[in-house]
């Protein structure tokens, strides 16, 4: 399982942060600071990333299986 | 309460917004296989609210679907269907054309636009539809009235503004945001209203066609009056169920009612908050997306030790600036600047009478707000002198 985001539609809400900070960790903008290619998910943590992408408010990120 | 759904049992949700969208979604998540039933009496399926305000009226989008795919979920979704009542007793939901059973009930109704009295129309911005009609008349030369100069109303001048309106806005309070951010801070960011025709400190004793009538004697003559003067739960279904009702659906710290098997998420929760010690209202769009999974998870688990206390989050897009306010702070809080009021990015945080972080307001300055947020939610005493300076990172307080 991968996260991917999208940069140009973050708009530095941080909501994915807060659920778990080390699978979206972001800037010093407060903007998402995963890689273009995406990041993968370490098991054990699949609903912490699903609850984080599905938190965002601008859809900037996606769950990719 | 401690019973927990079969997993062949029926989950009712009631509400097509955000929190019925989203407990939908987490009943799945969380493993439960029964039925689940949505009853929405919109006539689509859940869309998102916090567009309207921005990018649907600004004309930008019409379409602010949630990604969330109910056929693939196994989700009964019936649209145009309003909820009349609730019979605790017989665990049934009273719907027009028939009863509903459920084994657990979720409680997602929202909550409405207030309106105020008198014979014109009044516009106010709560579904997709409102935002579609509002701005087919916000045409060129329109003179627009906003009722109210709150989050919606600053977001509602904005697209007015945009689409060549003639702008006037009427404030019961000193100035904008001034009873939820005080006086300084509100008079702060006065300037941003600059193009509007402000008239604070008076509140609209009568609205006819064409003319809005104000208590200082004056009136503004109006081609679309836009209200934005609050909301209110939307519990009127609801009462005589027995279930306990106080401006909003009184619900403890799992998000349980009083009634067996029945919760509420949204803005119609009045939930009990750990941190804060005192029941909160939040209706704000993270709160009914953070609610359902601790909502659903009362449901199906007996004795889950999942609470609800998020540190409240909210956000408002407005005359080209974005404001993120994060916590929750009252008039006894202290705020403290982190950065002076020329500075284009700047912060204003609130200290409580502990000297706790209690809330923060960020000014175009996006950096602040996550970590803020963890330090409000770990209960941080921060130095007065750092927590001032713009400098120091608010993870490093």
């Amino acid at each position: 399982m991968k996260i991917i985001a999208d940069h140009a539609i973050c708009e530095h809400h941080g909501l994915c942060f807060v659920v778990d900070a080390e699978l979206f960790p972001l800037d010093d903008e407060g903007k998402i600071a995963i890689g273009e290619d995406g990041v993968e998910v370490p098991e054990g943590k699949e609903d912490l990333a699903r609850e984080g992408v599905s938190q965002c408010p601008v859809l900037a990120l996606q769950i990719e299986e | 309460m401690a019973e927990a759904i079969a997993a062949d049992g029926r989950i009712v949700i009631v509400g097509g917004g955000v929190g019925g969208a989203h407990a939908c979604q987490q009943a799945r998540r969380q493993g439960f296989s029964g039925s689940i039933t949505l009853l929405s009496a919109e006539h689509e399926v859940p869309y998102d609210r916090p567009p309207l305000s921005k990018t649907v009226l600004a004309g930008t989008r019409d379409q602010t679907r949630l990604p969330i795919d109910y056929d693939a979920l196994g989700i009964d979704v019936r649209t145009a269907t309003t909820a009349q009542e609730i019979q605790t007793d017989r665990r049934v939901v009273v719907t027009e054309a028939e009863d509903v059973r459920y084994d657990g009930l979720v409680i997602a109704t929202g909550a409405a636009a207030v309106t105020l009295p008198g014979e014109g129309r009044q516009f106010t911005l709560r579904t997709r539809q409102d935002a579609l009609e509002l701005r087919e008349h916000l045409r060129p030369h329109a003179r627009v009235v906003i009722v109210g100069a709150s989050w919606t109303g600053a977001e509602v001048a904005t697209a007015a503004l945009a689409r060549g309106c003639v702008v006037s806005c009427v404030e019961a309070s000193a100035a904008p945001l001034a009873p939820v951010l005080g006086e300084e801070v509100a008079a702060s960011l006065l300037s941003w209203w600059h193009e509007v025709d402000l008239r604070s400190g008076v509140t609209v004793v009568g609205i006819e066609d064409g003319l809005v009538h104000l208590s200082d004697g004056t009136s503004i003559e109006a081609d679309v009056v836009v209200v934005g003067i609050g909301v209110r739960p939307q519990t009127a279904w609801l009462e005589g169920s027995g279930i306990e009702l106080d401006r909003g659906v009184v619900v403890d710290d799992r998000l349980q009612s009083n009634a067996p098997g029945v919760v509420a998420v949204g803005d119609v929760a009045a939930w009990w908050s750990r941190r804060w010690q005192k029941r909160m209202r939040i209706a704000h769009w993270d709160d009914a997306v953070s609610g359902p999974a601790t909502a659903v998870a009362a449901l199906l688990v007996a004795n889950d030790d999942r609470v609800h206390d998020p540190v409240p989050y909210f956000w408002s897009d407005q005359f080209g600036h974005k404001l993120q306010y994060v916590g929750h702070h009252t008039a006894a809080d202290e705020p403290v600047h982190r950065g002076a009021t020329s500075q284009k990015k700047r912060s204003v945080a609130w200290l409580g009478p502990d000297g706790r972080l209690s809330a923060l307001l960020a000014i175009d300055n996006p950096a602040d707000v996550a970590h803020a947020r963890v330090a409000i939610g770990s209960g941080i005493v921060p130095d007065v002198a750092r927590l001032a300076d713009p400098s120091t990172p608010i993870r490093e307080l």
